[in-house]
């Protein structure tokens, strides 16, 4: 397989450019599928806005970073019964390496889910090779 | 539960004396309002109240409002997630399944005698509100105190 999740925030120290977030995040979970030319990353991060989503590629790591907006004033004058959510923002990375085309990796967001596409590089798309006749 | 006599060795002993711990722990029924029951793939909710109605915020990533069956039963708010069969083409597989899929089925018990009054729900970025106004009986009473 040639996707790899970073397992922890503990990323290589070799890229100062994309700092892990300082503030408490939570993981979203993830299908990623395989398709013939592509890898596609699905992440549920309710909550969230397009602009506020921050998707990153760098070093063969690709960074997701989604910040989830603090409860509206009007809310702080209710009184909380039960909390299993909080307005958390979201963090994950993954290990990809070579296997994508790196500028041509797309995404979008809708109903709180983010779908990344990532292109497979060239060597890894399937090829046809024909017989030539002598 | 596990008995301290057949296995006494110390460290077995704090073990199951941690595990014990763990199975005595309420599970998610027997906890207080607003659990009610709780089915497969968890719907993470939030609930708030204000002097006119309760507020229950759930998060549905992915689900559109026509997969989404909300009623109220007596007291009870049923949210009730009929997903869509997976997307997945034949040409595709999955190499990692994390996110919740099929069908779930959560119920909120209102602390409150009679039904709410009213019920509106708005979905934006994956979260789901459901605003249920109080029974005029269940809102604060508000008693003046006139001077004699």
């Amino acid at each position: 397989m040639s996707l790899v999740e970073t397992k922890n925030v503990a990323v290589p120290q070799t890229n100062q450019e994309l700092p892990v977030p300082e503030k408490s995040f939570r993981f979203p979970p993830v299908d990623i599928s395989e398709y013939e030319n592509e890898y596609v990353i699905e992440a549920d991060m309710p909550g969230t806005k397009k602009e506020n989503i921050d998707i990153q590629f760098h070093q063969g790591e690709l960074r997701i970073r989604g910040l989830v907006d603090t409860p509206e004033e009007k809310n702080k004058k209710c009184i909380d019964r039960y909390r299993q959510f909080e307005p958390t923002d979201y963090y994950r990375a993954f290990r990809i390496g070579e296997s994508v085309n790196a500028t041509e990796i797309s995404a979008q967001y809708a109903d709180g889910v983010l779908t990344v596409h990532l292109p497979k590089a060239e060597m890894l798309k399937p090829r046809k090779i024909e017989i030539n006749q002598k | 539960m596990y008995s301290e006599l057949v296995y006494p060795h110390p460290f077995s002993r704090e073990l199951f004396r941690r595990l014990n711990q763990f199975l005595a722990m309420p599970t998610i029924n027997e906890t207080e309002w607003p659990f009610g029951s709780l089915s497969s793939g968890e719907l993470a909710t939030n609930v708030r109240e204000d002097e006119d109605a309760f507020y229950v915020e759930m998060e549905v990533p992915g689900i559109k409002p026509e997969e989404i069956d909300l009623s109220i039963i007596g007291t009870e708010l049923q949210v009730k997630i009929t997903r869509s069969p997976a997307k997945e083409s034949k040409n595709g597989r999955y190499l990692r399944r994390e996110r919740v899929f099929g069908n779930t089925v959560r119920t909120i018990t209102l602390p409150i005698d009679s039904a709410p009054k009213e019920m509106d729900a708005t979905i934006d970025s994956g979260i789901l509100c459901v605003r249920l106004r109080k029974p005029e009986e269940a809102k604060v009473q508000k008693i003046t105190v006139n001077p004699k």
